[in-house]
């Protein structure tokens, strides 16, 4: 360990100052800084929208918006979440992560690498542009379905070439990640011996590169029926709205799993290390994650059992989607086996990955009831909807997130986060997001529809409580900011391995981890990639 | 520190790969489009 902490720090520690550092980086580690600091300032832009939504929601009527706005905010805020918080914040890490887990250098290409980060600023400045044009932002929801969202005033292309570009950059990050993975690999480390989170990483690369044209061949074939007098979405010129929904669902599901299966990776490096005990499973955690990746090519229809699929077909879907909740099921075995007799300390980032454990699988049940097809006729379009993926996505994927952020920030910065400050920040979050989103399960099943600015009075009570959450909710990530910034800034040093029950080669590194690492490939010693 | 024909080596490798995989991406685009085109 010692010997590769020295090899590092020879003479081509020099690095490139100032602005220049970080347009031109080339360096993975700048490079995932970048792109987690983009990440957090687009959850908080993604945030600030979700608080209009709770403040427009707070009470019946219309309050604050109109409900153009309103929707435009609805569909904003998901397309910042997803693709401009959640999905960089994962390439983040992973850009950060890889290297040093792999032993490799740096990423195997780190000029794309630089671009495929700067394209992001500039998609998403198109894309929030359009708030501010006649006719307002896009506001047909995320899903961008026709013939709605045709009726996009002048945001309409932009939306297009922001959803272009995003797609260019998360392709150009994925072949980046497989071809860092397959080539540039420490020579004694086996495929099977790769953590869990390279794993996890290297299959999403392909879900992105499958998945993702599919939705530019969507948007592009949208882009021609509204300006090139096309008809593929356009049913009076013998085209067919639906077809826009198979196509959009085809990317769409696999895209929930590029949000999901890098939490996985993270809550699998987490959990073995507080528990003080390998992976379980390894193999079959492998194995699942790659069926997951495949089988959700084949359960696009389960988002649209109402629009009149045939019987068969519904069943068909149906029984696929049942189907993905065995290797998913064999991957929270896995996670309970691993704690299991283990030496457990609970610190902020296994609370966190244990807090993931039981929401996310929340957030599974419930997908699991909106699969069931007959159930499906009941809750689709309502809140039941909204709860069901905020569980999977913001207790799911931003609780992992939050989780790696906890772990990995002693080897980024060097020091030792607030541990007290940080289980304050767990606390809150769970509490308040709980608040935020339980409740919108009972506003579903009593038939509260998703997208509209206004409601029912019977529904009143749960909203204001699920507003109240929001807002606390949104409070509360403040401090992670600050608990953030303080650890850079200064605090307890943190040693190489800066957990005690830590293993694996990112961890043989100082803290902060150099500027240049493994220029000289890793020697792998018995039992270093234990954890899994 | 690898030695330059080495690096070399690994650089062809990766740009080779990543021009492999680009073009997939670019044909899943490129495919699903023209099949709807052509039906269309």
């Amino acid at each position: 360990m010692g010997t590769i902490a020295k090899d590092t720090h020879h003479d081509h520690e020099h690095k490139p100052t100032g602005l220049k550092r970080w347009f031109f980086s080339t360096n993975h580690k700048d490079i995932g800084t970048l792109y987690l600091i983009f990440a957090l300032t687009m959850f908080f832009v993604g945030g600030a929208m979700a608080m209009v939504i709770r403040a427009e929601l707070f009470q019946p009527g219309l309050q604050f918006v109109d409900p153009q706005f309103y929707n435009s905010m609805v569909t904003i805020h998901a397309l910042v979440m997803i693709f401009g918080a959640v999905m960089p914040a994962g390439v983040g890490l992973a850009n950060w992560m890889i290297p040093l887990m792999i032993g490799a250098p740096d990423m195997a290409l780190p000029r794309m690498n630089n671009m495929s980060f700067w394209i992001l600023p500039f998609a998403f400045a198109l894309l929030l542009s359009t708030i501010f044009m006649q006719g307002g932002g896009p506001a047909g929801g995320w899903t961008m379905y026709p013939p709605l969202v045709l009726q996009t005033g002048d945001a309409f292309p932009f939306l297009i070439f922001a959803v272009h570009f995003l797609g260019i950059s998360s392709i150009m990050g994925a072949i980046n990640i497989i071809a860092t993975v397959f080539n540039m690999r420490a020579p004694e480390m086996s495929l099977m011996q790769m953590p869990l989170f390279v794993w996890t990483w290297v299959i999403t690369s392909f879900l992105l590169i499958a998945s993702i044209p599919v939705l530019a061949g969507a948007v592009t074939m949208l882009l021609t029926d509204k300006y090139f007098a096309t008809s593929f979405f356009s049913a009076a010129g013998g085209g067919d709205p639906v077809l826009f929904q198979h196509i959009f669902w085809f990317f769409g599901h696999p895209e929930v799993y590029i949000l999901a299966l890098p939490a996985f990776g993270i809550v699998s490096s987490i959990i073995p290390t507080f528990s003080r005990k390998p992976l379980f499973g390894y193999a079959s955690m492998v194995y699942a994650t790659a069926s997951i990746a495949i089988l959700s090519f084949f359960v696009w229809a389960h988002h649209m059992f109402t629009v009149g699929l045939p019987i068969k077909g519904e069943l068909f879907f149906m029984y696929a989607t049942m189907l993905i909740a065995v290797p998913t099921g064999v991957k929270v075995f896995n996670w309970m086996a691993t704690m299991w007799k283990g030496s457990m300390t609970f610190e902020t980032p296994m609370l966190f990955a244990v807090g993931f454990v039981i929401l996310f699988t929340i957030g599974g049940f419930s997908g699991l009831m909106l699969g069931i097809t007959p159930v499906d006729f009941q809750y689709h379009d309502t809140y039941f909807v909204v709860a069901h993926f905020h569980y999977v996505l913001l207790t799911g994927a931003v609780f992992a997130l939050m989780a790696a952020v906890y772990y990995w920030l002693p080897k980024w910065t060097g020091h030792m986060y607030d541990e007290r400050l940080g289980k304050i920040h767990f606390w809150l979050s769970t509490i308040t997001a709980n608040i935020l989103f339980f409740p919108q399960h009972f506003l579903g099943l009593a038939g509260m529809p998703r997208r509209i600015p206004d409601y029912n009075i019977q529904f009143a009570d749960f909203n204001m409580m699920s507003s109240i959450g929001g807002f606390a909710y949104g409070v509360t990530q403040l401090l992670f900011v600050y608990i953030v910034i303080k650890c850079a800034l200064g605090g307890k040093k943190a040693k190489a391995v800066s957990w005690e029950g830590a293993k694996g080669l990112e961890w043989t590194v100082p803290s902060p981890a150099p500027f240049h690492t493994f220029e000289t490939p890793p020697k792998i010693k018995k039992g270093m990639l234990e954890n899994g | 520190m690898k030695s330059t024909g080495t690096k070399e080596r690994l650089s062809k490798k990766n740009k080779r790969l990543a021009i492999i995989l680009g073009l997939m991406a670019c044909s899943f685009y490129g495919v699903f489009v023209l099949i709807f085109a052509i039906n269309g």
